[in-house]
């Protein structure tokens, strides 16, 4: 695990995010993931008072630190970070 | 008060006072209430043009525009016109029309799931449900467009809540000014070491620019350095096209020389820039031996393409203000600045090739140097498009309007019908092409309705030129779909509507139709009748690195209309 993304070359990434719990702020998150050319490994969602906490892992031969900064684009995103691997076993 | 005079009320607290649409069934209560407000509203023939109309007023003042749409097929007809801002990061609010919020759901009569729809093609997008969500919604949707990097938002608002009772219910007032996102002073330390130390910088400077209000910080860091520019089409203007230091636009259309000195860069210095693949052509292969300071608003933009050396996340004109401030001494330029103007002067274009049929680039570059200094172009989408943008004399930015990201046909004629109402006192020029202008020409009914003095320079080859021009270079010539020969006689169809009109033929006859154009009072068009074989030249192949650019010399290509 890292906390820097590799610049080429498939790897996966682990993001922990934080967002409003709104009924478009899911669909804003995954489109974007889907935009970039990640593909999702698997997610894990729960609510937490007017908030969702969601934890996604995704796969991409892109640098998955633009992935993240677009995230960080999103309005309805408050928080958001981010572990690099190489790829995960489960996978 | 009602949920629609809210809305409206909102609008004005916005400052907003002209919006662009088109009525139907979901959006009649904003209708309603657009008859008791001082925002003017004007009616366009389609949808998209009303989406392009509100782009020409936020292209040219900077301002976010606002189109106005019922549900369902006026909803996606705003689409085009959405995914273009969002390209070209134009800040517009889109309103819509939304069936009642109980028939949501229920494939309703004219419903659409326009969030659903426009999701990944704008910033943000909202549906009020109650009207105490509109004061709030319509104040976020105006700020998320126009801070940060710029971009459309949408609000799509049930027909229900608009006629819903508001009373009690206040529009938020914006604030007065938006905070610049001020640069790091380690970022600016880092990029202006690397400046220093240069021997053959180039600044590659883009529609970032022009977005930020940002050229005179662009002159003035150009003044501090000396350093030459290239521009992008959307940066066209940064710096005027009659400065020394201006290399031309870079890119697949660019000129020879900007394309040679960024390929022979050691420094790229790229401001409000994104290393688009129109402008890179093979990315391995661009300004291979360049060290990249990148200025840029938006973080997701540093690195996406090509890795900076120095990255500067930040408003770009704070950014250039500092580096102006204290740049001091760099290294000697002096060499190569003499090979760039040795270049310059090798590749100069050819304005007067022989013969007598009207050659475009000289009648654009003619047309650009009478017209008065705050004069405003919009582009339509082909080889017109890269003609302006290769022989325009632009003075600054917000002069040039063109569909850069998306390269939407179209875009053109309604755009100019948005700058020319946004800036009554300018001269407001459209270029077009025989393809473009066919695919918003209704618009020339709105040209006529308002009595809006754009005038209209129709490039008539009688074919898609662009597509035209690929087939013959890169599909062994093989022409597919691109004869237009049997459209109508634009001039005589323009006249119907209610246009001064004219035809041209020859190259003899271009002053008489620029003082025409330049002198007439109302909307005119222009008709030029030029050769269907006509390339843009120079060009770099797809996936081509740019210093291996196609040519041909104008003569080679004249034949008679």
């Amino acid at each position: 695990m890292t906390t820097m993304a590799p610049e080429t070359g498939m790897s996966d990434t682990i993001i922990d995010l934080s967002i409003e719990d709104n009924a478009t702020a899911m669909c804003r998150l995954l489109g974007a993931v889907r935009r970039r050319d990640f593909e999702i490994l698997h997610f894990e969602g729960r609510a937490d008072g007017g908030l969702m906490r969601v934890r996604i892992t995704v796969r991409g031969k892109r640098c998955a630190r633009h992935l993240t900064r677009q995230i960080q684009r999103l309005i309805d995103v408050r928080s958001v970070s981010a572990e690099y691997h190489a790829t995960l076993a489960f996978a | 008060m009602n949920g629609a005079q809210l809305l409206v009320k909102c609008l004005e607290a916005e400052g907003v006072q002209h919006v662009w649409g088109y009525p139907g069934g979901a959006i009649m209560p904003v209708y309603d209430a657009l008859l008791e407000t001082p925002i003017r509203h004007y009616l366009c023939r389609h949808e998209q043009g009303a989406g392009f109309a509100a782009q020409g007023l936020a292209r040219t003042t900077g301002k976010v525009g606002v189109c106005i749409a019922t549900s369902g097929p006026g909803a996606t007809n705003l689409v085009t016109a959405i995914a273009d801002a969002m390209m070209d990061s134009v800040p517009m609010v889109a309103i819509t029309g939304q069936v009642p919020s109980p028939l949501i759901g229920t494939d309703a009569f004219q419903e659409t799931d326009v969030i659903g729809v426009t999701m990944p093609i704008v910033k943000h997008s909202r549906q009020p449900r109650s009207t105490a969500d509109i004061p709030r919604m319509v104040r976020e949707a105006f700020q998320v467009a126009a801070e940060g990097r710029p971009g459309p938002t949408l609000i799509d608002l049930p027909k229900d809540v608009q006629i819903a009772s508001a009373d009690g219910i206040e529009p938020i007032a914006p604030p007065h000014q938006i905070e610049l996102t001020a640069p790091d002073e380690r970022e600016i330390a880092s990029a202006i070491d690397m400046m220093r130390r240069a021997e053959r910088p180039v600044i590659y400077a883009g529609g970032g620019v022009r977005i930020a209000g940002a050229w005179d910080a662009l002159r003035r860091m150009v003044e501090a350095t000396g350093f030459p520019v290239v521009h992008t089409l959307q940066g066209l203007g940064g710096l005027p096209s009659t400065d020394p230091r201006f290399l031309g636009m870079l890119g697949m259309h660019g000129s020879k020389t900007a394309n040679l000195a960024v390929q022979g860069s050691d420094l790229l210095v790229a401001v409000g820039a994104r290393f688009d693949d129109r402008v890179t052509g093979k990315l391995d292969a661009f300004a291979p031996g360049a060290s990249i300071v990148h200025m840029d608003i938006d973080a997701a933009e540093l690195g996406k393409l090509r890795r900076p050396q120095a990255p500067v996340c930040a408003d770009v004109r704070p950014a250039m203000e500092a580096v102006a401030n204290r740049f001091g001494e760099g290294a000697d330029t002096s060499a190569w600045m003499a090979k760039l103007s040795a270049w310059r002067d090798a590749h100069a274009w050819p304005y007067d090739p022989p013969f007598d049929a009207i050659y475009a680039p000289r009648l654009l570059r003619d047309l650009s140097l009478r017209a008065p200094d705050d004069h405003i172009v919009c582009c339509d989408v082909g080889q017109h498009q890269m003609w302006v943008a290769q022989h325009w004399s632009f003075r600054h930015p917000r002069q040039h309007l063109t569909s850069g990201g998306l390269g939407t046909m179209g875009f053109g004629l309604p755009a100019a019908i948005g700058a020319k109402i946004a800036n009554p006192d300018s001269t407001v020029i459209c270029v077009s092409g025989d393809g473009s202008i066919m695919m918003n020409i209704q618009e020339l009914a709105t040209l006529n309705r308002y009595g809006i003095g754009v005038k209209i320079l129709l490039l008539d080859n009688g074919a898609l030129g662009m597509v035209r021009q690929w087939q013959q270079l890169f599909f062994d010539g093989r022409e597919s779909e691109i004869d237009l020969s049997d459209n109508p006689d634009f001039a005589e169809l323009a006249r119907v509507f209610g246009l001064e009109t004219m035809t041209i033929d020859r190259a003899d006859e271009c002053d008489r139709a620029i003082d025409a154009m330049l002198n007439s009072d109302g909307p005119m068009l222009v008709r030029a009748r030029i050769d269907r074989h006509a390339n843009v030249w120079p060009l770099v192949p797809p996936n081509t690195a740019n210093e291996d650019m196609m040519d041909e010399a104008p003569q080679s290509v004249a034949q008679t209309v």
